[in-house]
């Protein structure tokens, strides 16, 4: 029997290893848009915020910041692409199946994660925004603005950065699980 | 039609929530908070006033200004309060005498204005409705216009005032210790 090929696995126990990780991702997704919403609902209710002084430096970082934060709104763009391709790929491409449970549930949580990446981003961006408005009723030169590095507007670019890197693993088991699905 | 009347009497009741239901003041009630809080009220037409007097308890008890829905007369002080910085403080954007728009007083109840605090020794923690800031007095901030909150303590001396917050200038808060007394201007 040395050097026999090795017996591939039975359609069935393929099915349930990919319910097993259709039910990882949903765990995942739930624990974290939970702890999400607490997180967003707690800082919303924070009434006042630390300032910081407006200089070059603090400029320069401030802008460095919002170029991470469309950097990884780019990022999800391409991924929520690569995700969606699958639904208008042709029948003897990697597509996927919608009478496939596991599969289909991949794909929705992989969407809704990579979408929620988006929408922190655009949340992060308007709050900072809204944050310079704040200052310019009484702003002078070299004077003071919410510092926006302080958790109630950082929580939003790290929520971002962190529903992209699970949105990009969800979706990259959905397109190797698409994968197998073709070629099984 | 009575059937359907009942239905929507019962669906209005359970889409408030329970705190909503327990204590949400009448319209009536936020009149009498206008008058006994008696803020400028010669400045304004009565019917102009009576239109925020609206659009104050319609924001609030909506819940459209979050952390201060109508569960205390202290929150519902603190919205009027938030009205009247938007109303009558120097060089505001809403100084006319139309009534206000529902989406301007909204919009501009979450709206920050700078706060400094200062206290006499220096070095005192500073907290803002609850949270407390890193930086200590002489610290510089921003707050949500309105009533709030402040409480500026060492290890052996806690004083705790309420502050009004101002649009178009910058609240300074004072604090002298010794004297367990603080002001705002």
């Amino acid at each position: 029997m040395t050097g026999a090929p090795k017996a591939a696995q039975s359609p069935g126990k393929r099915r349930s290893t990919r319910m097993a990780v259709a039910l990882l991702l949903v765990a995942v997704a739930v624990v974290f848009s939970a702890y999400a919403g607490y997180s967003w609902w707690s800082y919303s209710r924070i009434t006042s915020v630390e300032s910081m002084q407006l200089n070059d430096a603090s400029r320069g970082a401030i802008d460095l910041r919002v170029e991470q934060s469309r950097t990884l709104y780019q990022v999800a763009l391409v991924f929520v692409a690569a995700l969606w391709a699958l639904l208008i790929a042709k029948k003897d491409e990697t597509r996927i199946s919608f009478a496939d449970t596991p599969e289909v549930t991949m794909f929705i949580i992989a969407s809704g994660l990579l979408l929620t990446s988006i929408v922190w981003h655009q949340l992060f961006v308007s709050q900072v925004a809204e944050a310079f408005r704040d200052s310019a009723s009484t702003f002078v030169d070299g004077g003071r603005v919410p510092d926006v590095f302080r958790p109630m507007y950082n929580h939003m670019f790290v929520f971002q950065w962190w529903f992209l890197v699970v949105g990009a693993c969800a979706t990259v088991v959905t397109l190797i699980s698409a994968h197998h699905m073709r070629t099984n | 039609m009575q059937l359907l009347t009942i239905i929507i009497a019962v669906s209005t009741i359970l889409a408030q929530s329970p705190q909503q239901m327990a204590s949400t003041p009448s319209m009536e009630d936020v009149s009498k908070r206008f008058e006994a809080m008696n803020l400028n009220p010669g400045t304004l037409p009565q019917e102009v006033r009576q239109k925020d007097e609206m659009i104050v308890w319609q924001s609030l008890s909506k819940g459209s200004a979050d952390h201060l829905t109508l569960t205390s007369e202290g929150k519902l002080d603190a919205g009027i309060a938030t009205w009247a910085a938007l109303r009558f403080t120097a060089g505001g954007p809403i100084k006319s005498r139309q009534p206000l728009l529902p989406s301007e007083f909204t919009q501009m109840m979450s709206a920050m204005r700078q706060l400094i605090v200062e206290s006499e020794p220096p070095g005192a923690s500073v907290t803002v409705d609850g949270y407390r800031w890193e930086n200590v007095t002489r610290a510089e901030g921003f707050a949500q216009m309105g009533q709030r909150n402040l409480v500026v303590a060492t290890t052996n001396v806690e004083v705790s005032f309420k502050c009004y917050v101002r649009n178009q200038r910058v609240t300074t808060a004072t604090v002298d210790l010794s004297a367990k007394a603080g002001n705002c201007r």
